[in-house]
């Protein structure tokens, strides 16, 4: 298990006097090749998948209204239904989803007329109907699913990951976190290395962009000339060189020689990666038109070229948080990201990386089955909306290790309430880490004292799912 | 992940009963459980074992003490009485007939010889309603296990002698010796003049020399030039600014509340916080006094009220969206964690697992917080003050709110009092709980502190878990330095330029870091300090390096408001950085700068492209290379090499400089002179101590 000897080469070098421990370090590894903090190693057992991409629909969508059809709220649309669970505001009565349901596949997964393209690829997709988290508020929720602790200060998932599998391309970001347009709620906490070291954190970059140089910081020097960066980089190498060879060996001094290597390597490589336009023009029109197609093409490109983690959020603030309005705001959200989704899977499918690449869709929550009451200075006027709902929710997992064309658990007749095989946030981590080959109980970091996990006492790996 | 835990087991073993006492104590054999059984058990028998499968097989349950007791569908599992007739390390060992588990493969000897050696215990474990027993954790068991741990005994002083000149050596250099005569090393000769002049303005200024100073002090036939060029040092207001932001990275310093969804999110005076340390340090005000007023300046401080913002400390953390239990468990870390070097914060839910911190101990310091606080519309708004209506606070079991339990007084850690401790008598107890802290006979707090300053004049910390000097850190190798500096340190009214003067006094401190492979060998980490560590510069003294040489560097003021340093026109020194705990540049984050979340022990040292890239690329990096080839003065090689690197290129680099400069032909001369001084300003020579 190498994450002690990485933890132990953090520890060491953090104080700078581990430079002859990483020497022997870098005498151990193979062919000579530099150990860095985010060089790639093995996890605990052989990994299902190797890669992740989480499509995150951050604000909540409605489950109802997507992937878990109840036909009990149109036999009893306009009434109370028997139970109403507590959530953020108050709700009222049954709202019938305003969409049509089909099966789809040989699975005969149903799934809501606003997917059709997703719904072309169920039988991939493992669709969670028995979701739930703690509470029914956006901040808490969004911690509790990125970092599966609702309050306190805990690495993200991503975070972790590429804390134990590092990257396998130095050149880019090995955490990527994408939101067009600015940050969701929470912020950068969504994506925070927490306790780990801060080069684990996710880089965010804001997809409302096209050119390179807005997408990454400091990728191009405009004053400079190639060459003549080429040149600055010659000379100096032979000044380090030379301060190298009278210190004799230091690790610490020829990690840094490296780093400008490397850095010059990714100037060329990010600007190709998160350039879009070099897809053939058959996979432009596969993913659409459109920043989620855009954004979703750049994760798959990113996936394609090493990266470990890319998180794709639908936009800045909370778009699918639809408190009213939301036949016509989830049918257009829908449409903003169904095609690219589809062309993702079938794309990932096709050249095939879809086998080990995990993808994950869904939200902090789900939607009441009840409409949302109208309040003064919230949606006042309007009584077709729902509430946040953390009893009970959907998510989908495909690719890497996932049992394609299943459908897992189940909600109550109204869709309330997770009650069958329930499978909580903390369980998601727990099967994801065992995805990526981590058991969750052994995967920790020491930190103040304690030894860390993402799951901290909780999660069961749901081994139905699994193919 | 639990690699190691034999050595220190056996270690605690032989320190309890080097006090005494016979029987084993209770919490060691329960570590003991923790430590070997219980992961053997989560990993290898939870699966069908325990309440998470459906239905536990063959009746068995393992994942609790009345489980194994109860034993399962075949009877009971375990034989106190002929420990190897128990079904349970039968069936482990594969001895059994019917029974070989786990079915997959069998488990190590080793982990089977843990097995039988707990059962010989007598299978220990906690109870499974440990949480609501916390109260009743023994004072014996508390005192013993603060008997037997280096760290909460006081400190002794013990400086060897030796034949000789060595005995006439530095009492830092003979401690050292010591350990370095044992591996049989030597020490390494004196850096050179260059080197050592270097070393101390960056340490003690967090700026580099200029080449005149160098120039000077090579000049100088005095013989105590180095003790004056520290005490110069000293008295330079740019060493409070330094040390500043050390002890920020402690304090978890930050201009903002973090996350709040609507409410105005910046402590519009946190600065006033900063410029307190940095007047403190300045002034060399008692150690002792700084972390007092830190915690209770409301009541000890001015009664003009200067020192209020001391309590910044306190006030400044993250809110949590407000939720006050977390609130307070921040004060409590950076407290307990920032002086004292314990992680009290451990035991809000359940005991300590591995301290004599029961969670009574913890509610007694959350009552402490809990009575003190914050007046809105306060002049001094970072001050803390007493509630009028004093009240204790309950534990909250498994640290569920909802879920109280019994009261506990507001009083002072049990392992640190005397064996008749008393409750808090005077308002919150913040006060007393403050002198209880920063006292001389504390054995943590003085000694925590030092071994910080350590870390950073030396590049390795004595103790290398600067904030948990609790019993899973390892007795430091060093630990009769780490006395002797405390000692004195306190003798010399706690104060941190008296500190600075001693260590780098020593020979230790001035040694070169020149690597010898023999004793590399024998001592690779340098434990011993066989030489001195080389260091990398922190963002902070690299962003103020390249500003000050590039002529940038505002250092008329000291203190004020934060800045939003990230701007490419700002002058001032990187820790007058506006800190923003939710957006946090990447810059800070790409060249670890510590996160302003919780309190930071020591920060991490990553080498990556990104750094590289903003080096080679950033606003930043472009206009002060520029700015600097702009200058007539800066029109040769020599010029250049003289104002960044403080010295004279040799003949070899005054070719290569030149060679680069006529290549450069074909553009203005400005331009390829500030490309040529930005390949010095990234140069390893520019970016690391030696």
């Amino acid at each position: 298990m190498n994450l002690l000897s990485r933890r132990e080469m953090i520890r060491r070098s953090g104080m700078g006097f581990g430079t002859a421990a990483l020497g022997s370090l870098l005498a151990d590894s193979a062919a000579g090749e530099r150990k860095s903090p985010m060089a790639p190693q093995p996890p605990h057992y052989t990994p299902k998948a190797k890669r992740v991409i989480h499509l995150f629909m951050n604000g909540g969508p409605s489950h109802v209204d997507t992937f878990d059809p109840k036909p009990a709220l149109a036999k009893n649309a306009g009434k109370e239904l028997p139970f109403n669970l507590p959530t953020e505001r108050k709700t009222g009565a049954a709202f019938p989803s305003p969409y049509r349901f089909h099966k789809f596949g040989e699975s005969g997964t149903e799934v809501s007329e606003i997917f059709p393209h997703v719904a072309q690829c169920v039988d991939d997709i493992a669709v969670i109907r028995s979701m739930h988290a703690d509470v029914p508020n956006h901040e808490p929720s969004l911690l509790l699913m990125n970092c599966g602790a609702a309050r306190l200060i805990r690495p993200s998932v991503g975070s972790w990951l590429t804390y134990g599998l590092g990257t396998e391309n130095e050149n880019l970001p090995a955490f990527v976190a994408m939101c067009p347009g600015g940050y969701p709620i929470q912020e950068s906490q969504n994506w925070q290395a927490g306790f780990l070291p801060g080069i684990y954190q996710g880089t965010y970059v804001d997809t409302k962009h096209r050119e390179v140089e807005k997408l990454i910081e400091h990728i191009r020097n405009p004053s400079t000339s190639a060459n003549a960066q080429q040149r600055q980089l010659n000379l100096l190498r032979e000044l380090n060189q030379a301060h190298l060879n009278e210190r004799g060996t230091d690790a610490a001094l020829e990690a840094r020689i490296e780093s400008f290597e490397l850095a010059f390597r990714m100037q060329s490589e990010a600007s190709e990666a998160f350039d879009v336009s070099r897809e053939p023009e058959s996979i432009l029109k596969m993913y659409g038109e459109g920043t989620q197609a855009r954004q979703i093409l750049i994760a798959r490109r990113l996936l394609q070229r090493g990266v470990r983690y890319v998180q794709v959020w639908h936009g800045q603030g909370q778009p699918w948080d639809n408190h009213d309005d939301i036949e016509e705001k989830h049918r257009k959200l829908a449409r903003q990201c169904d095609q690219a989704i589809g062309a993702l899977l079938k794309d990932l499918k096709q050249q095939g990386m879809l086998e080990d690449t995990l993808v994950i869709w869904g939200g902090e929550f789900g939607r009441t089955p009840t409409v949302e009451l109208p309040k003064e200075g919230l949606n006042k006027g309007k009584i077709n909306g729902r509430d946040h709902n953390h009893h009970g929710f959907t998510m989908w997992l495909a690719g890497g290790g996932i049992k394609g064309g299943t459908v897992y658990g189940a909600t109550d007749e109204f869709g309330f309430q997770a009650v069958e095989k329930r499978m909580h946030v903390h369980d998601l981590h727990a099967t994801m880490l065992h995805l990526l080959g981590f058991d969750h109980e052994q995967f920790t970091y020491r930190y103040a004292g304690r030894d860390f996990r993402l799951t901290d006492i909780h999660g069961r790996v749901i081994h139905d799912i699994l193919a | 992940m639990r690699s190691g835990s034999i050595p220190s087991f056996a270690l605690l073993v032989c320190v309890v009963s080097a006090c005494g006492i016979n029987s084993r104590d209770v919490r060691a054999d329960i570590d003991f459980f923790e430590r070997h059984i219980r992961p053997v058990l989560v990993e290898h028998c939870y699966e069908c074992h325990s309440d998470k499968a459906d239905e536990p097989k063959a009746g068995l349950l393992l994942d609790r003490r009345s489980g194994w007791e109860q034993g399962g569908d075949s009877g009971p599992v375990l034989d106190l009485d002929n420990p190897e007739e128990s079904l349970l390390l039968k069936a482990i060992s594969y001895n059994d007939d019917f029974y070989q588990m786990p079915p997959e493969e069998k488990l190590s000897d080793d982990i089977v010889d843990h097995f039988r050696e707990w059962i010989e215990m007598g299978a220990p474990a906690p109870e499974e309603e440990e949480d609501e027993s916390a109260a009743e954790n023994s004072k014996e068991t508390v005192a013993s296990l603060g008997a037997s741990h280096w760290a909460f005994q006081p400190p002794s002083l013990q400086i060897p002698s030796f034949q000789g000149e060595l005995n006439h050596a530095h009492p830092i250099d003979r401690l050292i010796a010591v350990g370095l005569q044992e591996a049989d090393l030597v020490p390494s000769q004196q850096a050179t003049d260059e080197t050592l002049v270097r070393r101390l303005h960056f340490d003690l200024t967090g700026l580099p020399p200029d080449y005149e100073s160098v120039q000077q002090y090579l000049a100088s036939e005095d013989e105590r030039k180095y003790e004056q060029l520290v005490e110069r040092l000293l008295q330079s207001p740019r060493f409070g600014e330094r040390w500043a932001r050390h002890w920020l990275d402690v304090a978890r310093f930050a201009d903002t509340k973090g996350y709040l969804f609507t409410q105005d999110r910046n402590y519009p005076d946190a600065h006033k916080y900063r410029d307190w340390v940095i007047d403190s340090f300045n002034r060399d005000r008692s150690i002792k006094e700084f972390l007092q007023f830190q915690l209770a300046a409301d009541q000890l401080g001015s009664e003009q009220g200067s020192d209020l913002p001391a309590m910044g400390f306190l006030t400044l953390g993250r809110r949590f969206l407000n939720n006050k239990h977390d609130i307070i468990d921040d004060r409590i870390d950076v407290v307990t964690r920032g002086m004292m070097g314990l992680t009290v914060s451990c035991a809000r839910c359940h005991d300590h697992k591995y301290d004599p911190i029961p969670t009574a101990d913890y509610y007694s310091l959350y009552g402490v917080f809990d009575n003190s606080n914050e007046p809105g519309g306060d002049p001094s708004p970072l001050r803390m003050v007493d509630r009028k209506d004093l009240r204790d606070a309950h534990i909250l079991l498994r640290g569920n709110p909802s879920n109280q339990g019994e009261q506990v007084p507001r009083q002072f850690l049990q392992v640190l009092s005397p064996d008749d401790r008393r409750p808090f008598q005077q308002g919150s107890g913040r006060r007393e709980m403050a002198l209880a802290i920063a006292a001389d006979d504390n054995p943590l707090t003085a000694r925590v502190f030092v071994n910080r300053v350590w870390g950073h004049l030396v590049g390795s910390h004595l103790v290398d878990t600067p904030s948990d000097f609790g019993r899973r850190s390892n007795r430091p190798t060093q630990l009769p330095l780490l006395d002797y500096l405390t000692i004195r340190f306190i003798e010399n009214d706690w104060s941190l330029k008296w500190l600075v003067r001693e260590i780098t006094g020593s020979s230790t401190y001035q040694q070169s870091v020149a690597h010898r492979p023999a004793a590399t060998e024998r001592d690779p980490e340098n434990r011993l300090y066989w030489r001195m560590n080389r260091r990398r510069l922190d963002f902070e003294a690299m962003r103020d390096s390249i500003l000050k040489i590039c002529g940038g560097l505002n250092l008329a003021e000291v203190g004020g408001p934060s800045d939003k340093i990230t701007r490419v026109e700002s002058r001032r020194r990187s820790l007058y950085a506006h800190v923003d705990r939710q957006n946090l540049p990447s810059l800070f984050r790409v060249f670890d700068v510590a996160l302003p979340d919780t309190h930071v022990p020591k920060r991490f040292q990553t080498t990556v492209p990104q750094q590289a890239l903003f080096l080679m690329n950033s606003p930043f990096i472009r206009h002060h290379s520029q700015g600097l080839a702009s200058s007539r003065e800066y029109e040769t090689v020599e010029a250049l090499y003289r104002q960044i690197l403080a010295r004279d290129p040799d003949p070899k680099e005054r070719e290569l400089a030149k060679g680069f400069l006529a290549a450069g032909q074909h553009q203005s001369k400005e331009q390829t002179l500030a490309e040529l001084a930005q390949v010095l300003l990234l140069s390893n020579e520019f970016i690391f101590l030696d």
